[in-house]
C-alpha cells in the first residue's frame, strides 16, 4: 500500500502544475483499480512457491483492496488539488472564519502539499476505511484548528449515535414491514 | 443490525431467491425493504466513522443526508446516497467535464467511474448504465419545464388575459 500511495504522490509531485498530472493521476489510481481486482489484492504466492505460506495470514483486513478504493479516492485528490494549487493565477488567503465550502475550494499553501501532510491525509485513521470522503484542501485547512462548532456539534451527534444505534432505524423497520405485511394478509 | 436481519428476513429471501409465487407487489417490496436494509447497514459504520472523526477535530460531511423513503426525484436521492463520494465526483469528474451544461453527457461517464468504483464488473457496468438511461427523462424534463420559464408563461399569460 506504502508503494502505490508512494507512486502516486511522486506523479503528483513531480508534474506538480503540468497538464499530464491529473491525466497520469487518473490513468495510474485506474490502472490499479483493475489490477487490484485482477490479482485479488496481490498474493505473496504470486513471487514464488516457497513465499506462499505468508498468504495464510492475511492480517485484520484481508480484503484490503476492497477498502483501497476509498484511498484511491484520496490520492486522486491530492494530486489534483496539488495541480490547482499550482495553476492558481491569484493566491487567495485563508482568512479566519472560512465556510465549509471555501475550505474546499481555497488551495493551500504550496508547500503544505508534502509527503508528511499525504501520508497524515491518506491514511487518517477515523476515514480510513470507508469514508466520508473528505478532500486535501479541507482536511489540511483543519488538522492543528481548534473547531469550537466542531466540537458543539459532536455533542450532539454523540448522544443521537448512541441512542440511534440499537433502537429507532431496527423497531421502525419492524413496524414498517409489519404493516405492509398485515395489510394483504 | 441482527435483529432486523432477523425479523425483517427480506435478504434471506433474496439470497434464497425464495419469491416463487409472489406477487410483482410483493416482490417489489422484497426489493425495497432490501435497499431500505443497505441504507442503514451503509448508515452505521458512515456515521461511526464521522462521529469518530469528529471527536478528533475533523468536520467532515454526513453522508446519508436523508431518509431513504421520501425522495421525490431520481436526482435527489443520488445526491444524498454517499454524499462525499458525491462531493468528490462533482469535484474531480463533472466540474472539469463542464458541469451542468453537458450533464446529458457527463453523466454516462460518472456513473461508469461508479460501477467501476464498486467493483470491476459487467453487471455493475449494466447497472451503471441503466440509471443514467433511467435519469434522462427526468434530466429532460427539468429542462423542459424549468422554474424560469414556467413562471415566463404564466407571466405572459396574465399580461394577455
Amino acid at each position: 500500500m506504502l508503494v502505490i500511495t508512494g507512486t502516486s504522490f511522486l506523479i503528483g509531485c513531480s508534474l506538480g502544475g503540468s497538464r499530464l498530472n491529473p491525466i497520469f493521476t487518473w490513468i495510474f489510481n485506474l490502472a490499479i483499480l483493475f489490477s487490484n481486482e485482477y490479482y485479488d489484492g496481490y498474493r505473496y504466492a504470486a513471487i514464488g512457491k516457497s513465499y506462499e505460506w505468508m498468504d495464510e495470514y492475511p492480517g485484520v483486513i484481508s480484503r484490503w483492496h476492497i477498502l483501497f478504493n476509498f484511498t484511491m479516492l484520496r490520492l486522486i485528490s491530492f494530486n489534483v488539488d496539488y495541480f490547482w494549487a499550482c495553476n492558481e493565477k491569484i493566491k487567495k488567503e485563508h482568512h479566519a472564519s472560512v465556510t465549509d465550502r471555501e475550505r474546499i475550494q481555497l488551495s493551500c499553501a504550496l508547500q503544505d502539499y508534502n509527503y508528511i501532510n499525504f501520508l497524515t491525509y491518506v491514511l487518517y485513521t477515523p476515514l480510513l476505511l470507508c469514508g466520508p470522503i473528505i478532500t486535501f484542501n479541507d482536511f489540511i485547512s483543519q488538522v492543528g484548528r481548534f473547531w469550537f462548532r466542531v466540537l458543539y456539534k459532536t455533542k450532539n451527534i454523540s448522544i443521537s449515535f448512541i441512542g440511534h444505534l440499537p433502537t429507532l432505524p431496527n423497531v421502525m423497520l419492524y413496524v414498517m414491514l409489519y404493516v405492509f405485511w398485515s395489510s394483504f394478509w | 443490525m441482527e435483529i432486523t436481519l432477523h425479523y425483517l428476513y427480506v435478504v434471506s429471501i433474496s439470497k434464497a431467491k425464495a419469491w416463487e409465487g409472489d406477487s410483482p407487489l410483493e416482490i417489489s417490496m422484497v426489493g425495497y425493504f432490501n435497499l431500505v436494509i443497505i441504507w442503514m447497514k451503509l448508515l452505521i459504520p458512515w456515521r461511526f466513522f464521522r462521529l469518530w472523526s469528529l471527536a478528533d477535530g475533523i468536520w467532515v460531511e454526513e453522508n446519508m443526508v436523508r431518509c431513504m423513503s421520501n425522495n421525490f426525484s431520481a436526482q435527489r436521492f443520488w445526491k444524498s446516497w454517499h454524499r462525499t463520494f458525491n462531493r468528490w465526483m462533482i469535484r474531480y469528474i463533472y466540474v472539469p467535464l463542464g458541469g451542468t451544461k453537458y450533464m446529458a453527457y457527463n453523466v454516462w461517464l460518472v456513473f461508469t467511474f461508479v460501477a467501476l468504483w464498486h467493483d470491476i464488473e459487467l453487471r455493475l457496468l449494466a447497472w451503471g448504465w441503466l440509471i443514467c438511461l433511467f435519469l434522462l427523462p427526468e434530466l429532460i424534463a427539468t429542462r423542459l419545464f424549468s422554474e424560469r420559464k414556467v413562471r415566463y408563461r404564466t407571466n405572459m399569460m396574465c399580461t394577455f388575459d
